[in-house]
């Protein structure tokens, strides 16, 4: 028939089908209408999957979600954990003749970046319990290496002269000497309490503890620099007279910050009338500098100082006569920081965990605000197939204990002469080896030595003396608090001495 | 508070009293603003005891010494531009 020919090409298909759906008649007519479940529980059927594409778009992003929210929600509940514990603090009463407790933090710019993550990894971590006890704080940042030493040794040698060294070069009266001199007078009293110190990173740590035996090791007046060369000429060897008792190292220190020490370096081979007749040409040229130099250094003192004392001259230094019988507490904070495209993967996966961070963190800073503290451990070595001989010898160069500390990881101790130089001390101070694994985490251009550079506090290893790693003290949260803050975290306390609003 | 240019004559006793008194004004009106405004942000409304505490504490000290951080530099920019216009136009702040 001609009505039958045509449909006859597409009659087989519909035929095919009609069959195939003849032959499953029982499930043509549910598969037309949706899931039998469904329909049976009288809901709208008509919901179907997303495609397979979508599904593995929506899985992988949500699983990320569900993670980068879960850690944000238990990471707030940690600090406000931590804040908890501390809070009750704020509440306690203080005379209006009496100043805060005010701590000191030091943040230093981590090796390859700038200031900016040190402050943000504050303001996240440290900050809000902080603010929590109603604690007050004053800031020591560095943005290059050596700055926070520079700045914690000038601060320890203005407190040695307040309280009564003298000299030859007095720091000039300031306005922080003014201050404290009015409140001398108006009778407002300082805290008498232990304030503290919180200490940012590893890198911030080994520029502390330098700084800190600088200050209180070191002699109160600069060395006095051989003449400095021009930054402009290529260096050339001082032929000045030794140096008084400080570094060797101050003639190649000098070079490297020799636009800013020239004022400084000029002004000390002037007054000590060095022989300067194969330099009379340069401080001519040089004058020319110090005076352009000069007038911004009257406004801002340079950055970086050469140290005052070298470690290697830690141990012959005396202690001077204000020496306190202990140093304040010192809290070191982790400050994980690593850059790099390749270690993206450690980047997300800290990204995803820093609820761990936070709690970590949240105890150093409660146990700086509670002012628990303890003396650092002192480990003896015990091995002796180690590098660095017993209590015994005295005059053996090895690199004493600070290789052998528990610390094992870092690699940059490359040469340093400091290490070899120091006397053997019997001692493995946990000083050394705290926060030792961040160091892997240092962008490699921190371990680059350029050429003529000063002393690398970063890259050295820690020498310590030990008259100053015995007077120092830990923060170190008690026990109790510690189960009292596994109590607010379950539910089971609140803020001491709040009301319960029941 | 006015910088004089070398042509004026010296104030008198009166203009000096009168200059005195309007200091005294200035300073105990910043004194008075400095205490409304940082009693409001320091100082929550509902307190069980007199004494300060020391968030309180803190909180004033910070607000005190921002106020004036504040004070000096507008009145250094204040003074800045005055001075660029009074050597303009000849008169004074």
């Amino acid at each position: 028939m001609a009505e039958s020919q045509p449909p006859n090409a597409p009659a087989p298909p519909p035929a095919g089908d009609a069959g195939q759906a003849a032959g499953s008649a029982a499930k043509a007519a549910p598969k037309a209408e949706g899931n039998p479940a469904l329909r049976a529980m009288g809901l709208p059927s008509r919901f179907k999957l997303p495609s397979r594409n979508w599904m593995i778009f929506l899985t992988l992003s949500s699983t990320f979600a569900g993670f980068l929210i879960y850690d944000r929600y238990e990471k707030k509940k940690i600090q406000k954990k931590w804040c908890t514990l501390v809070s009750h603090i704020a509440d306690e009463s203080l005379p209006t003749s009496t100043m805060p407790r005010k701590l000191t933090v030091f943040l230093s710019a981590p090796p390859g970046d700038g200031l900016r993550p040190a402050r943000d990894h504050f303001n996240e971590y440290v900050k809000p319990i902080l603010v929590a006890a109603a604690m007050d704080w004053d800031v020591i940042e560095g943005r290059r290496e050596g700055e926070v030493r520079t700045k914690l040794a000038e601060k320890v040698r203005r407190l040695r002269q307040i309280r009564g060294e003298v000299a030859e070069n007095p720091t000039e009266p300031d306005s922080e000497l003014l201050v404290q001199a009015t409140r001398q007078t108006t009778g407002i009293q300082e805290w008498d309490g232990v304030k503290g110190d919180l200490v940012l990173g590893r890198h911030t740590w080994k520029e502390y503890l330098r700084g800190l035996q600088e200050g209180w090791l070191g002699p109160l007046d600069a060395p006095v620099v051989p003449t400095a060369e021009t930054a402009s000429s290529s260096p050339t060897p001082a032929d000045s007279p030794a140096t008084d008792d400080a570094s060797p190292t101050a003639a190649p220190t000098s070079t490297s910050e020799s636009e800013s020490t020239t004022p400084t370096a000029n002004d000390d081979a002037n007054k000590s009338e060095a022989p300067l007749e194969p330099q009379q040409e340069q401080p001519q040229q040089q004058d020319q500098q110090p005076e352009d130099a000069a007038s911004k250094s009257k406004t801002k003192p340079p950055a970086v100082l050469t140290p005052y004392i070298s470690p290697s001259s830690y141990a012959s230094a005396p202690l001077p006569p204000s020496f306190p019988a202990e140093l304040d507490p010192s809290g070191p904070i982790p400050f994980p920081h690593i850059l790099g495209i390749l270690n993206t993967p450690t980047r997300v996966y800290r990204f995803l965990t820093r609820r761990h961070l936070a709690d970590q963190i949240g105890r150093e800073t409660a146990a700086v605000v509670f002012a628990a503290s303890r003396a650092y451990k002192e480990d003896v070595p015990t091995s002796p197939s180690s590098e660095s001989s017993g209590p015994s010898s005295s005059s053996s160069e090895t690199s004493a204990s600070s290789d052998n500390s528990p610390s094992a990881s870092s690699p940059a101790t490359s040469t340093d002469a400091y290490a070899t130089a120091t006397t053997s001390s019997p001692y493995t101070w946990e000083q050394k080896s705290l926060l030792a694994h961040e160091e892997k985490e240092w962008h490699k251009s921190a371990h680059k030595r350029a050429e003529n550079e000063g002393e690398r506090p970063w890259l050295e290893s820690i020498v310590l003396d030990d008259r100053i790693a015995t007077r120092m003290r830990r923060f170190e949260l008690e026990q109790d608090q510690e189960q009292r803050a596994n109590r607010i975290a379950e539910g089971k306390e609140g803020v001491l001495g709040a009301e319960v609003s029941d | 508070m006015s910088f004089l240019f070398g042509g004026r004559p010296q104030p008198s006793s009166a203009e000096k009293i009168a200059a005195a008194e309007t200091e005294v004004e200035m300073v105990s009106d910043m004194f008075n603003r400095l205490v409304q405004s940082c009693t409001k942000k320091c100082i929550p409304t509902d307190y069980r005891e007199g004494d300060l505490n020391k968030g309180e504490s803190v909180c004033l000290d910070r607000c005190v010494s921002k106020f004036f951080e504040v004070n000096v530099k507008v009145s250094e920019k204040m003074q800045g531009e005055a001075a660029g216009r009074a050597g303009g136009m000849g008169m004074g702040m």
